[in-house]
């Protein structure tokens, strides 16, 4: 267990396409090969989140055995990485049919009260979360206080990075709900990595961007070439290789906790704006 | 000699097969006699060209032994009502049950314990959004455990109500309706009008402890995008040999008190609902479209307020849909308002859900609908002795006007809610004459249903 802190749940947001799932694989690799016991959780259909972990292995998504059986013995479909990592997928909905809102708090009670976090040991549980637009359904766990912390994603592109202030957006309603005292409305633990940052331009976008909701940017990689040939092989970065020790360093920056901080996401309009006036900008 | 004489109506029982004209006899509050031939009692009546069936019986309403609620029950042909559903009951459902044994009350009532809001607040958690801690459930359990002994008819949860509710919680209340072999009634969790893990959540305590589940108000929970795939769901679930029933009410929009959750900023914020689609059904407002000052107003006061929130269609097809499944019955939501006040529920369901299925769209026949809305409630809830008219039962009837039957009320805003439905000529309770021709007539023939173990 770590240390004298209790496990932490972390919420990765991101939308999808952007590396996101590569690099929490890489993370929590990094986490374990550090000697944290670390369970990674996803929730995309294509069973996409734990590729990396599990490479060829199959693995039984929980939610549909779940919806088959009512009941669903989780530890039996948590897989072990070659480097110890554990994973679980949840599989997503049905086409069509109800909504994921509650997924991942359904998921994390199936956890607690089936004794799997304190049997794994368990430091941290990381749920990987892909969205577009931050909606009340997807950011129902943000809204009931299911994670410690949340990391957002981004590439830098327009997109990506006005999915991230949605999601602060968000957290930052959730947390002002309800709070009488000015200064304490709309904080949160919440950090920003960049990933698949194309080239110094992107880069400077999101510092800048970082700069201005006063979000801590964990770290921000290019590994463009590194996570496109992980992707293609299925593997994590082995420990000999270049990038082990960028990842070796995030999950040491990882384990500092953060404070709670104010929260400022910028208004969607002004962000656009800026976004696009720097994309007219490099284009010129 | 008996007491009441019914000749020469259409008879319908679909517990004991029957669909014939014949005669029926009251006395001592029991089904005496049925008869091809007219019979002679002390009260006669000829009821040539109406149906006789049993009482309706209500498996989700809110009377808790409130007398004008109850009043408008009967007026519909409800001669049993189940109360204490969504998890709000009367403190002490036991001497609350002994209470009415000893007042009598216009029709007969069953009571559930309810935990989401009743159970929570008695072991002091007052925060919705909080799971209870160990030591809160076996404290719980406790209460629950020493109600069901005492007769309550099982437990009702209501999740909208304590979102905050864990898993281990409800289990709780699921094994010990699984012991008692009575009734777990849930309105269900929805964080989202699609989300269909609210029932899996149930299916899952049915799966592991067996009980008998009865999903609430389903049209209410589900209209906006899960009718459908909800109930097969379900059936599915059955198939599996799950226990679970549901029951449905005939209107989508729906009411609520103003100070639960469901009204608070965070869930009209997060579900996108407003104010221009809600009616104040209470109070000095009632009628009124709800506005921002009528909100903040109604919320600071201490009265409890109801409000409706205007969803859907006046003749939303997803209504008769709910209702369909063999498993489904008619349910009222009921509760207590003053004359004028409330929504049309709570004087209107049984007979729209009669003139509709059955008179107009043609979706039940009468013997299936009269099935659904008397022995399969009784069925579900283990109430015995009611839901048929076989001698020895208790005689709990409703005489009507297959042609006329039809509801009169309506919104708050577009009539009276309370107005009394047409068509209705008698209801007996427990042998007696409950209402004419939509007037009680002041008996207080009503009894407890106590359960036994």
């Amino acid at each position: 267990m770590k240390g004298d802190k209790n496990m932490e749940r972390i919420g990765f947001w991101g939308k999808g396409c952007i590396g996101k799932s590569a690099l929490i694989a890489n993370l929590a690799t990094a986490l374990t090969r550090q000697g944290r016991h670390v369970l990674q959780v996803g929730n995309d259909c294509s069973l996409g989140s734990t590729r990396l972990l599990r490479r060829y292995a199959k693995i039984t998504p929980l939610l549909p055995v779940y919806r088959r059986e009512y009941h669903a013995d989780v530890r039996s479909l948590i897989g072990t990485s070659a480097d110890g990592v554990y994973y679980l997928e949840l599989g997503g909905n049905e086409s069509g049919i109800g909504c994921l809102s509650r997924s991942l708090e359904l998921t994390d009670q199936m956890l607690k009260d089936q004794g799997v976090d304190d049997a794994l040991k368990l430091d941290y549980i990381f749920y990987d979360s892909t969205f577009e637009d931050a909606c009340a359904g997807v950011m129902v766990p943000v809204r009931n206080k299911l994670f410690d912390r949340c990391i957002l994603f981004s590439d830098g592109t327009i997109s990506s990075l006005v999915s991230a202030n949605s999601a602060l957006g968000a957290i930052r309603h959730f947390d002002a709900e309800g709070r009488q005292e000015p200064d304490e409305k709309g904080e949160g633990r919440v950090q920003l990595i960049g990933t698949r940052v194309p080239d110094a331009a992107a880069q400077t976008i999101l510092k800048e961007y970082a700069s201005r909701a006063q979000l801590e940017l964990l770290a921000s990689f290019p590994l463009e070439e590194t996570l496109t040939r992980e992707e293609a092989q299925r593997r994590v970065v082995q420990p000999e290789e270049a990038d082990a020790e960028a990842f070796a360093e995030l999950a040491r920056r990882l384990e500092a906790q953060p404070q709670r901080r104010l929260l400022h996401p910028v208004e969607r309009p002004q962000l656009i704006d800026w976004l696009e006036a720097e994309e007219e900008a490099r284009n010129a | 000699m008996l007491d009441i004489a019914l000749n020469n109506g259409r008879l319908i029982d679909p517990a004991a097969g029957i669909d014939k004209t014949a005669s029926i006899g009251f006395q001592n509050g029991r089904v005496k006699i049925i008869s091809d031939l007219p019979l002679n009692g002390r009260q006669v009546f000829d009821v040539r060209g109406r149906i006789v069936c049993p009482g309706f019986i209500d498996v989700h309403g809110h009377i808790d032994g409130h007398r004008y609620g109850g009043q408008l029950d009967l007026l519909q042909g409800i001669t049993t009502t189940i109360g204490g559903n969504c998890g709000f009951s009367p403190s002490h459902v036991d001497q609350f049950l002994e209470q009415q044994n000893q007042n009598g009350f216009v029709i007969n009532q069953a009571e559930l314990v309810g935990e989401s809001a009743t159970l929570r607040e008695a072991v002091g958690i007052i925060d919705p959004y909080v799971p209870a801690d160990d030591r809160s459930i076996e404290l719980m359990s406790t209460i629950a455990r020493e109600k069901l002994e005492k007769g309550a008819a099982g437990v009702s949860l209501g999740l909208d109500y304590a979102p905050g509710s864990c898993q281990k919680e409800l289990l709780a209340m699921a094994r010990l309706c699984a012991e008692y072999h009575r009734l777990l009634a849930v309105h269900t969790r929805m964080t989202t009008c699609f989300d269909l893990n609210s029932l899996y959540e149930l299916l899952n305590l049915a799966q592991e402890t067996g009980t008998r589940l009865l999903i609430s108000h389903y049209v209410y929970q589900y209209h906006a995008g899960g009718v459908r795939p909800g109930l097969e769901i379900i059936r599915k679930a059955r198939e599996a040999g799950l226990d679970v029933y549901l029951d449905s009410g005939m209107y989508v929009s729906w009411t609520t008190g103003v100070h639960t959750a469901t009204y608070d900023e965070r869930n009209l914020h997060d579900n996108e609902m407003r104010f221009e689609d809600m009616v104040v059904a209470t109070g000095e407002y009632t009628g009124c479209r709800m506005t921002r000052e009528i909100y903040e107003k109604i919320r600071a006061s201490r009265e409890e307020s109801s409000v409706i929130y205007l969803e859907g269609a006046e003749n939303d097809p997803q209504v008769w849909e709910c209702l369909m499944p063999a498993y489904a019955m008619p349910s009222t939501d009921s509760m207590e308002y003053r004359p004028g006040e409330g929504h049309p529920q709570i004087a209107g369901s049984f007979p729209r859900y009669l003139r509709q299925m059955v008179r107009e769209q043609g979706l039940l026949d009468w013997p299936e609908a009269i099935r659904k809305a008397t022995i399969l409630p009784a069925q579900t809830a283990r109430i015995r002795e009611r839901g048929s008219l076989q001698p020895g039962w208790k005689a709990d009837a409703v005489v009507f006007d297959p042609q006329s039957i039809k509801d009169n009320a309506r919104y708050p805003h577009l009539g009276r809610p309370d107005a009394v439905p047409g068509g209705i000529d008698c209801v007996f309770v427990n042998g007696r004459l409950a209402a004419d021709h939509g007037q009680c007539t002041g008996e207080t023939a009503g009894e407890v249903v106590f359960y036994t173990k």
